[in-house]
């Protein structure tokens, strides 16, 4: 077993990088868990030869079913590992059996739902209907900035009471209440008459 | 067009018009699209490189995509600092800026519209439009891609979309990005709370010069982390449901800011602008710095001696490639901070040209 993860200090580190932050350099290691749980957005490479030295993709899966090279460019298997990329229009089929799961991770998803060349006969889609989609991923932004917000309103209600601005803490205690309620409808209301964004434009007037 | 040109005028998308232009400075879409018929470029000789890059620009031309107002630079027969200049432009990327072997770029008089050659693909077509229009370039792009439609076979599979040599861009191939001038934000430490919202919903954030480059100057570019299993349409609405947020976010603090700590903003503003009128040498980090302070100081009326065009384009034409090539030659550090300090202040308005 190699060097364990820094952050856990359990699982062996498979994911190991160098961060650059305000000209310093930070080496990590990082196990899988940790890794996706600090919700890293790794470069492609060192993701990908994560993913198929052994981390991800099943080894069984690879050994079977994919050519070491592609039929068409003789791009090896191996050299997409260490690189990343592919060679040619082929190697997507050659080597999907591999590319599926790792499409899986990158995309979260292994088909394409979106536009097709105007002069590709229309394809029978199996596309998942996209209103599910579309829904799904803002209502997660919609509920964590919900919770954001009231958060920033609790703060600073508690400084309005604290400074003794009464008038101002009524206001945003309104606000809380309005953001209390989870349905969609209600914090699309609540965001619109935004207290603190008229004051700032009024303000705005009065500064010129 | 004459290349030259481009030292006396900006991009159109600069100009400081369009939607929600006090914080949303341009919005870009780009397609990356490959040719059937050929291998991705680490795997194509010289020749095909070159065949490539000729059946894609014959193809524009019937197009009468490189008529008048067009310019087309083979950067493989082009100076460093060439390439550079148009990094800095954002006309081409830097994969292409630093890539080798036949590769070029052709872009039209607005420069909002750049189609580049042998990048990491065969082609990736951009549209840049100013303020929030990303449905707005997406659909410049669009009109590029059907038109070669019908003179090119591109690369694509039902199962996995529009083939790229990076199966991070495989799918609908296409990358949709705004830019953010969020210094409230910054200021107030609130940014990091909306990045770690943003990137939760498979978005990226990026800095001013895109991918592996720093934010600075308070200016972010948020994008489509995902490209496969998506709609181009999923791409737009989710931009255009999340950046209308953080937009209201960034107003917020700023009528914040203008109500509790006026002066502190204000002697903020106006001491960037002081730097910027009178300094005699100054870096790039510095310069980007307090012209994001001075922008912010017009965007809410503090400040009326600039306009924010002019803020915006110093954004770009104080790069380093741009001074070396307004004094038409190479300069080391130490001059381009003079050079720059001159250039900011003419154009500030203070010394005589």
């Amino acid at each position: 077993m190699g060097k364990l993860c820094q952050c856990c200090n359990q699982r062996e580190a498979k994911i190991h990088f160098t961060e650059l932050k305000d000209g310093k350099k930070t080496e990590m290691h990082l196990c899988d868990v940790c890794a996706q749980e600090k919700n890293m957005k790794l470069a492609f490479p060192s993701l990908l030869s994560t993913l198929v030295k052994g981390g991800g993709a099943a080894p069984t899966a690879e050994s079977e079913a994919v050519p070491s090279v592609c039929p068409k460019c003789g791009l090896a298997y191996t050299d997409f590992k260490a690189k990343g990329r592919l060679g040619c229009p082929t190697c997507y089929d050659a080597f999907a059996a591999v590319l599926v799961p790792l499409l899986e991770k990158v995309h979260n998803a292994s088909a394409h739902t979106g536009k097709a060349p105007p002069h590709e006969p229309s394809p029978n889609l199996e596309v998942p209907p996209p209103q599910e989609r579309r829904v799904a991923l803002p209502e997660k932004l919609e509920a964590m900035e919900a919770s954001d917000e009231a958060d920033r309103l609790r703060r600073e209600l508690a400084k309005a009471i604290e400074a003794e601005e009464y008038e101002l803490a009524a206001e945003l205690r309104d606000q809380i209440r309005a953001l209390e309620p989870t349905e969609p409808n209600s914090q699309e209301d609540g965001s619109q008459e935004d207290g603190p964004q008229e004051d700032g434009s009024q303000e705005d007037d009065s500064g010129l | 067009m004459d290349f030259e040109d481009l030292l006396s005028q900006s991009g159109e998308w600069l100009r400081g018009s369009g939607p929600e232009s006090d914080i949303v400075i341009s919005s870009r879409v780009r397609l990356a699209r490959n040719l059937a018929d050929f291998p991705f470029l680490t795997r194509a000789s010289d020749e095909q490189r070159q065949e490539i890059h000729r059946s894609v620009r014959d193809s524009l031309d019937a197009l009468g995509f490189t008529e008048n107002g067009h310019a087309y630079v083979n950067l493989d027969d082009s100076d460093e600092l060439t390439s550079l200049f148009l990094l800095e432009r954002h006309l081409i990327s830097r994969e292409l800026a630093n890539g080798i072997g036949d590769r070029g770029v052709l872009f039209n008089q607005s420069e909002m519209l750049a189609i580049m050659v042998n990048e990491e693909d065969h082609l990736r077509i951009q549209a840049i439009r100013a303020g929030f229009q990303a449905r707005e370039a997406y659909a410049d792009t669009v009109d590029v891609d059907d038109g070669l439609d019908g003179r090119l076979r591109f690369a694509f599979s039902r199962r996995f979309g529009y083939l790229t040599a990076c199966p991070t861009n495989v799918g609908t191939g296409m990358r949709a990005s705004v830019m953010l001038h969020l210094p409230a934000l910054v200021f107030t430490k609130q940014i990091d709370k909306v990045f770690a919202s943003v990137t939760k919903i498979n978005l990226a954030v990026r800095g001013f010069y895109g991918e592996g480059t720093q934010a600075s100057g308070d200016f972010y570019q948020i994008s489509n982390q995902v490209t496969l299993g998506v709609s181009e349409e999923d791409i737009l609405d989710l931009l255009e449901r999340v950046v209308p947020r953080i937009v209201t976010y960034e107003r917020e603090v700023r009528g914040h800011l203008m109500s509790k700590e006026k002066v502190r903003l204000e002697d903020k503003v106006w001491r960037a602008f002081g730097v910027l009128q009178s300094a005699r040498a100054i870096s790039s980090e510095e310069t980007m710095e307090h012209l994001s302070s001075v922008r912010l100081g017009v965007n809410l009326g503090l400040l009326d001696s600039v306009d924010i065009a002019t803020v915006n384009e110093l954004f770009i034409l104080t790069q380093p490639a741009h001074l070396q090539r307004l004094k038409n030659r190479d300069l080391d550090t130490g001059e381009r901070d003079a050079v720059r300090a001159g250039f900011i202040r003419r154009h500030l308005g203070l010394d005589e040209v």
